[in-house]
């Protein structure tokens, strides 16, 4: 058997061995061989790959749990350092390691001639090592510890090429946007520490501690335990990109796009749906925290699939299709079908990869450029990649038999069933749906129909990736064909991803327990679907494909300095942001000058007493030992006066 | 099964040999030095292997080892080790400079039997012991300070601390004469009997007051610290050093022996008399140290209020403040001896003031970052050795419940942060002077400086020495 430990040790060695040769050859011209950087890089993501695909099928099917030791051990907070392997976090590893590895070998070819290559590479695969600790925890304050780790490694690579200070910008929206979700996590685990101590806060204790709560005693933590899950998610928004905290991902697409495709679409944005998921139990027993989830999930769809249609950054229009998708993730957790969520993550982790990668492919053939204005045609130049882009296109719209078509029928038709707001729900989602396949077929058409519009002057070099990007491509492509058939409702049987979450998700599941209203046949929802998904497809086809305007303002991020998240900057510069402001204004001019002005007073008397202690100090030791019998009288009458004899 | 005695005869012989090694050899031979060195390291080994808790019926009275005691043999043999490692460039340079001095053997034969003195004060448990022992180790020291006969200052500095010890030696022994008239006995046991039922008594009293000034000198507590700065400054920077670690840490060893031996009756009512004296030498410490410009009177006025420091940790009971007493005297003992190799670096060619040290951040990083880990830690900031330190200290304040003063104690660590970061700036801020010599670094030196800097760090970040010491210390 394998131990879990190895998992994560993998990239963590790949990153230390990585970081060592980028800082060693950092003063050298030309850097370590590329291809001996590359292996390395691709060799630790791939053997942890390999370990958690032994586990997963070699081993017995029950959880494995290991603790490696005592990490903290105070008198109020006993926290062992474990892993837990059961099937959720097992299907999450499945894909993080696997797309994990597929990414690194696409980013051999992406980043090729590129200085910063050894750094990168180390970055990713630190980012992997942070990612399984999230995932493989088994207490909440060691998920903390990859939650925190994917922030920082997702600020590196956001900032990868931090000449450019734009870049370095987004980078520090994206962390500081993060920070803000990450106090809600601790403050939902301070709650939960007070609540239930340390038991608590270990994935098993928890479980343990809620199933085994009476009646009487659920009612009595009920409010604090509605506070810890409500913080929790908010910390889900944070790292998930929803309403409030969207604002961070569409400037996080400043970094290279093997990254977006990884960190800021297939995994790390995932995380919350993952932390939702693990907390099952906790939040099937608060419904009314779960009824925000589903709000804001609905909320966050709708509005980022609206922003998408404005977008004419190719990666934009894919983060916020992303930010989309995650909406729709968080609708199916908002009504406790956490393995559907889980489901549409696994699914979207494929054809997200694909169409991020297919983008990157396009941008690298382009020298660099995102704009789709300036595209159009491509699919003669570079069939290959537009082949692997539409395949990721139909998963995501839903065509039917791809893999987002069976994810996202499952969380339509459970928004269905959820009692009488059910049909509303699915109507509001159904839109949604609606507007993905707008503008995604805006994007298609945009990049890959009409004409070239571009400014290259040889169009005969625009051309399909080298074969080592290609094949990662290509593989992510067959699993945005077929990945969905692991839980395929019309076909009889067809729901091994069902059947393998369900000892970790059921138990909370049948907990909440809403009765449908109406009651249809699955057929119908799929029918329902592939009509939207069509409909979609005809509406982006009648309104884009015409000539598109030629326009000069350029589509980089600009920070804070544009509100094209659609509003939210704004908000969030006229809220949080100016009342920061406000209090940093007079912290720095009201309370620093009085502070400062204390510390002169101080200054100023500790440096006369100073003088006072120095004269004491005589030279001549007539007066010293004088000195020293004046104490000796001055001890004994204090002591005679209050101490001694009483 | 080793005899437990053996540690302390074997300082003794080593002492002994050494004088002897230094008739017999060369003037200028290493040899007697490197047997002190390997004896020490010898005695440091057994002191590892002896059983702890041993009495040993010796002449009319007995001969305790206790881990406390054990502790402190270690801690001593640490010490003396340092001091003689620092000493031997102050012989080894040319006879014409001021600084360099004669006869290496005699001085480290000296400071054996100075350590020799702090090891019978641990093994007291009658008053005759304890005053012989302290003297034992206080003596040599007058000594050591006049060693450099052509200074002025030095033989000044000898002439103050002889007469200023003698009296101090007077008022102990007044206080004993006194503890001896109020129990009738000059055993432990015999004392605590009697102070059980006559806690009140004028004699107890009278006693404990004029133990606390005797002591209270050699401890450089105010008001009887005056001695110190003129001390520290006139001797030669290892008997500087020497006299700044060895004699304060026999001198606590010996309060703490009596507080929680013959006097632990009344602790209770001492506390008060105990918190006067640490808290005004905190402050005339740290106030004192605020202004001088000069590294070695700036340490002396450092050590006193490192003694302050250190006094806290009688307020606590015996099994929290012996615990931090022996820590922290390990630590001190790092921090201050790393500042001493370093003086005496900078004294080699320069003169021993804050001006030498400008600039040393260019010039020799590698000083300047031991530098910034010493003082650091002296000032007690963490994650280094010096923080956990004082943390139990400070401790022993708060299990007294004496909340008031703890507040006070820890403002005046900022006073003291205030100081030490002045040395800093000196190294690390300010311009170097294009007119001062070079600085000569030998690689002893650079070996020791690393040594310590890297324990201080260790012992800080891994609490490894203090659990064992408190482990130790509890379970015996």
């Amino acid at each position: 058997m394998i131990p879990l430990w190895l998992i994560p040790l993998f990239p963590l060695l790949g990153a230390i061995i990585l970081g060592i040769i980028s800082l060693a050859s950092s003063d050298s011209q030309k850097g370590a061989p590329e291809f001996l950087l590359g292996f390395i890089g691709l060799l630790f993501p791939l053997l942890s790959f390999m370990a958690v695909l032994s586990l997963s099928f070699g081993g017995a099917n029950t959880p494995i749990q290991e603790t490696l030791g005592t990490w903290i051990d105070i008198s109020f907070l006993q926290i062992q350092f474990g892993f837990l392997f059961d099937s959720l976090s097992k299907m999450m590893l499945l894909f993080v390691t696997g797309i994990g590895s597929l990414i690194t070998w696409y980013s051999i070819g992406y980043m090729k001639h590129d200085r910063g290559f050894a750094r990168f590479f180390a970055y990713m695969n630190f980012f992997l090592f942070s990612m399984i600790i999230l995932v493989l925890a088994d207490s909440l304050p060691l998920t903390f510890l990859g939650w925190e780790g994917v922030g920082l490694c997702s600020y590196l690579l956001i900032g990868f090429w931090h000449k450019d200070s734009q870049n370095a910008i987004a980078g520090n929206k994206a962390f500081i946007v993060n920070r803000v979700g990450d106090i809600g996590f601790l403050i939902a685990m301070l709650v939960l520490l007070s609540v239930g101590g340390s038991a608590f806060l270990s994935y098993e204790g928890l479980n343990a501690g809620l199933a085994g709560l009476s009646q009487a005693e659920l009612v009595k933590i009920i409010p604090a335990l509605a506070l810890a899950a409500f913080f929790f998610f908010f910390g889900c928004t944070g790292k998930s990109a929803q309403i409030p905290l969207l604002t961070w991902l569409p400037d996080a697409m400043a970094g290279p796009t093997p990254v977006s495709a990884l960190i800021h679409a297939a995994t790390m944005v995932t995380s919350g749906v993952y932390l939702l998921a693990r907390l099952s139990n906790l939040f099937v027993l608060v419904p009314s925290v779960l009824s925000i989830v589903l709000w804001i999930g609905l909320l966050t769809a709708f509005w980022a699939a609206v922003a998408g249609l404005f977008q004419n950054d190719i990666k934009k229009v894919l983060a916020y299709s992303t930010i989309s998708q995650l909406g729709f993730m968080f609708m199916a957790a908002g009504v406790a079908a956490f393995d559907v969520a889980i489901f549409h993550v696994f699914t979207h982790a494929f054809f997200k990869a694909a169409l991020f990668l297919g983008a990157g492919a396009v941008i690298h053939s382009l020298s660099g450029e995102q704009d789709m204005r300036k595209m159009g045609g491509l699919i003669q130049k570079m069939p290959i990649t537009a082949i692997v882009m539409l395949f990721g296109f139909f998963a995501i719209i839903g065509f039917p038999g791809f893999a987002g078509f069976w994810s996202k029928d499952l969380i339509l038709e459970k928004l269905f069933e959820f009692g009488a707001m059910g049909p509303y729900l699915y109507a509001f989602a159904l839109l949604t749906a609606v507007l993905t396949a707008v503008y995604m077929g805006r994007l298609i058409i945009m990049t890959f129909f009409g004409s070239y519009r571009g400014s290259l002057e040889k169009s005969e070099s625009i051309h399909d990736p080298s074969f080592s990007m290609l094949v990662p491509m290509l593989i992510l492509t067959i699993g945005s064909a077929f990945a969905g058939y692991l839980w395929a409702t019309l076909i009889p049987g067809a729901n091994w991803f069902e059947q393998t979450l369900a000892p970790v998700l059921s138990s909370a599941q049948n907990h909440i327990h809403v009765q449908s209203v109406i009651h249809l046949s699955p057929l119908v929802f799929a029918l329902v679907g592939t009509v939207a998904a069509f409909f979609g497809l005809f509406l982006a086809w009648f309104i884009f494909n015409r000539p598109v305007p030629l326009s000069k303002d350029s589509s980089d991020p600009k920070g804070f300095g544009a509100s094209w998240t659609f509003l939210w900057d704004t908000i969030h510069q006229w809220t949080s942001v100016f009342l920061v402001k406000m209090a940093s204004w007079f912290m720095s001019v009201v309370v620093n000058h009085f502070v400062l002005f204390v510390q002169w007073l101080l200054v100023g008397i500790v440096e006369i007493l100073s003088d006072g202690a120095r004269a004491i100090q005589v030279r001549k030791v007539r007066l010293q030992m004088g000195l020293s019998f004046v104490g000796i009288l001055f001890v004994i009458l204090i002591v005679y006066v209050y101490g001694g004899a009483v | 099964m080793i005899y437990p005695f053996l540690p302390d005869l074997l300082l003794l012989a080593l002492a002994f040999l050494v004088l002897f090694l230094s008739l017999i050899t060369s003037k200028n031979s290493s040899l007697p030095r490197w047997a002190a060195s390997s004896g020490l390291i010898v005695i440091f080994t057994l002191l590892n292997l002896i059983p702890i808790n041993h009495q040993i019926p010796f002449l009319f009275s007995t001969w305790k080892i206790d881990a406390f005691g054990l502790f402190i043999r270690e801690f001593l043999i640490f010490a003396a080790f340092l001091g003689i490692s620092l000493s031997k460039n102050y012989f080894n340079s040319n006879h014409k400079t001021s600084k360099s001095m004669l006869q290496h053997p005699e001085f480290i034969a000296l400071i054996l039997f100075a350590t020799l003195g702090g090891f019978v004060v641990v093994s007291a448990s009658d008053l005759l012991t304890l005053f012989l022992g302290l003297e034992l180790a206080t003596i040599p020291l007058y000594a050591l300070s006049a060693w450099n006969k052509k200074d002025i200052l030095g033989s000044e500095a000898a002439t103050k601390f002889i007469l200023m010890g003698s009296v101090a030696t007077a008022f102990e022994l007044f206080g004993f004469s006194y503890l001896y008239g109020f129990s009738g006995s000059i055993f432990f046991t015999d004392i605590i009997a009697q102070s059980l039922s006559h806690t009140n008594s004028p004699l107890l009293w009278i006693a404990v007051l004029f133990l606390f000034a005797g002591i209270g000198f050699k401890l450089t507590l105010f008001p009887f610290h005056t001695w110190a700065p003129d001390v520290y400054e006139g001797s030669p920077t290892p008997v500087t050093a020497v006299l700044s670690v060895t004699s304060k840490g026999v001198a606590i060893a010996f309060m703490a022996i009596l507080i929680y031996g013959p006097l632990k009756q009344v602790h209770l009512q001492i506390m008060p008399i105990i918190a006067l004296l640490a808290g005004t030498t905190l402050v005339v410490g740290n106030l004192g140290a605020l202004k001088q410009h000069r590294l070695r009177r700036f340490m002396a006025y450092s050590s006193i209020a490192q003694a302050g420091y250190l006094l806290l940790a009688l307020l606590g009971p015996a099994s929290l403040a012996k615990p931090a007493i022996v820590y922290y005297l390990l630590v001190y003992t790092a921090a201050n001896f790393t500042v001493f190799f370093i003086i005496s670096v900078v004294e080699r060619t320069r003169s021993a003031s804050f001006n030498s040290l400008r600039g040393l951040s260019a010039e020799n990083p590698f000083l300047a970052i031991s530098l910034a880990i010493a003082l650091f830690s002296l000032a007690g900031i963490p994650p280094l050795a010096g923080f956990l330190g004082k943390f139990q200290l400070f401790l022993n304040v708060a299990h007294a419940k004496y909340y008031g003063f703890l507040v006070f104690a820890v403002l005046n660590n900022v006073i003291a942060l205030y100081y030490y970061i002045q040395v800093l700036k000196s190294a690390w801020v300010d311009p170097q002077d294009s007119k001062s010599p070079k600085l000569q670094i030998l690689k002893t030196e650079k070996a020791w400086i690393a040594l310590l800097s890297v324990f201080t760090l260790v012992a800080g970040l891994l609490p490894i020495i203090n659990d064992n010491i408190f482990k130790i210390l509890q379970s015996f």
